[in-house]
């Protein structure tokens, strides 16, 4: 085996394209691995744990190529590989289409609501959020790990200024119908969200949409807002930002007591639901309904509109063999794992994850013989290549090698739809084995670019049971597993 | 509040959404499809130069 590395220097790719070059080269006959990565200091840390040892005096900025292969003529096709496609990939947002971060003042006019959306590497996105807040710009900040101080102080100069940032770690808010990020196209009505939770805010907004009901906005305020260290700063000046018409929903995955507790005493006075992940809650305090699910908090409007609620799953009639002890949920929304593992305990069935509900539930590095929902989305599983929402492929081809094991009883999974998301979610998954119970599903809308009848059908194909929500496949997957004899 | 407006009925209103983006295309693309009024930031990586030109840099600025 040969390694061998290439910097290209003055060139800048976002990661989302490098990543998706560093899979195709790993494709190639006779390469073992690769990586294909801006330096930073994170992506040094990343090469550093797929294997590579990058020479010192690695600067930052460069584009660096590293690959093993089985000799030096498959490790330089590859990078010549590489490089062709850094070349062909350069040019995808036109040049006249791009402003100069300084010149962004000049681009709206009073009465607008300019964002910046920022998905650049973390280490860059305080100067650059800094820069255009002090041009009176609002932020979506999609990049994660940034620091809690530098949260903060975004966060209150924004507020000083009269401007919202969303995020860090934002991955959906909806404005006038349309999405920033991963968004699903829902209908116009008078709901407004307001959310630490991503995939939280995509169900809620689906399944309202699938009621027949409509969304005037949905805010993601990043998953640390409700968080003790930022206190719900963003959340507080978002209830404000949505106005008081219709009903508001707050949905946040482990919030802070104190910040749930400030927030909700902000909406109690007005039609409100305030959902806490993984909680286990069914109370009302003033105007607001407490939950802990997101189909409760939808079947809550439902029924004080007369109307009827999302409709439940039969009891499963599959029966695992003897053989059959364990459910496997790969998830792509880190929420809806997370939910999953709610009802999966309110259901009596202990389950381990990497985005547990707790410490004792963390999962281990052998994790054969228990219970698992596994958050594909965490920073481990993404670690040097596309987020599944993205690129869906690695996911669910943990689906399919787990369908081949005797011993798996159940298969859990989400299908996320919308902007942001992969044409084709299911990409990969047609090689899923009989056996074990599969069950899904889809977070989408009829209006979704996927087209949520091609997704339908083919899952129907595949045999998999498809539910109506996350919760209820998750609650699906629970009573399968009842039956399991262990 | 550049983020908002009051409307008729004395709710606060978000004004037309105009969006840059910086970063990942991906996002640009996905956000254009939609008929967003988006703009892309041109932005690369600040380029990390060494000491001994920083300083030659720094004099002749100076």
């Amino acid at each position: 085996m040969v390694v061998k590395y290439h910097e290209v220097k003055g060139r800048y790719l976002d990661s989302i394209i490098l990543m998706s070059i560093s899979r195709d080269l790993e494709k190639r006959s006779g390469v073992k691995k690769a990586g294909v990565m801006v330096m930073t200091k994170e992506n040094r840390d990343t090469f550093h744990d797929i294997g590579f040892r990058l020479p010192s005096e690695t600067g930052n900025s460069s584009i660096w190529i590293a690959v093993e292969a089985e000799d030096d003529k498959v490790a330089d096709e590859a990078i010549h590989f590489a490089l062709d496609e850094i070349d062909k990939d350069q040019t995808m947002v036109k040049a006249e289409e791009s402003v100069p971060l300084e010149s962004l003042r000049n681009q709206f006019q009073k009465g607008d609501f300019p964002v910046l959306f920022i998905s650049t590497p973390e280490e860059y996105v305080e100067e650059i959020a800094d820069r255009a807040l002090d041009q009176g710009i609002n932020l979506h900040i999609f990049s994660s790990n940034v620091p809690l101080t530098t949260e903060k102080q975004l966060k209150q100069k924004g507020m000083k200024n009269g401007l919202i940032v969303m995020g860090p770690d934002a991955g959906t808010t909806i404005i006038h119908g349309k999405g920033l990020g991963f968004a699903n196209k829902v209908r116009f009505g008078d709901i407004g969200i307001v959310g630490s939770s991503g995939t939280g805010i995509q169900e809620l907004s689906v399944l309202l949409h699938n009621e027949g009901l409509g969304i005037s906005s949905a805010i993601g305020v990043g998953s640390n807002d409700m968080k003790s260290g930022i206190g719900g700063l963003s959340t507080l000046q978002a209830i404000a930002v949505l106005g008081d018409m219709g009903t508001i929903f707050v949905i946040a995955k482990k919030p802070d007591p104190e910040v749930r507790r400030t927030v909700i005493d902000r909406i109690k006075s007005r039609p409100s639901v305030f959902v806490s992940l993984g909680d286990s809650v069914d109370e009302t305090i003033g105007h607001t309904y407490h939950t802990g699910y997101i189909d409760d908090a939808v079947n809550h409007i439902l029924r004080s509109q007369g109307k009827e609620e999302i409709k439940k799953p039969p009891m499963p009639a599959a029966i695992v063999s003897g053989r059959r002890k364990w459910l496997r949920g790969f998830f792509v929304g880190g929420s809806l794992c997370y939910q999953a593992q709610a009802f999966l305990k309110s259901g009596g069935i202990e389950v381990f994850s990497n985005a547990p509900l707790d410490n004792a539930h963390a999962l281990p590095a052998d994790w054969e013989n228990m219970n698992v929902c596994v958050d594909t989305g965490a920073e481990e599983y993404v670690k040097g290549r596309p987020h599944p929402m993205i690129d869906p492929k690695a996911r669910n081809e943990m689906i399919v090698k787990e369908s081949a094991r005797p011993d798996v009883a159940v298969l859990l999974f989400d299908v996320m739809l919308g902007y942001g998301s992969a044409m084709n979610p299911l990409e990969g998954l047609s090689g899923i084995a009989e056996g074990p119970v599969p069950v899904t599903s889809i977070c989408g809308t009829a209006e979704d670019k996927q087209g949520y009848a091609g997704i339908r059908k083919e899952l129907d194909f595949l045999g998999i049971n498809v539910m109506a929500s996350a919760g209820q496949a998750a609650w699906y997957a629970a009573q399968v597993m009842k039956g399991v004899k262990k | 509040m550049v983020c908002c407006a009051g409307n008729e009925r004395g709710e606060k209103v978000i004004g037309k959404l105009r969006v840059f983006n910086v970063g990942a295309d991906w996002f640009y693309e996905e956000m254009k499809m939609q008929g967003i009024d988006i703009k892309q930031v041109g932005w690369t990586p600040p380029v990390e130069v060494p000491e001994d030109i920083a300083g030659i840099l720094a004099s002749l600025k100076e």
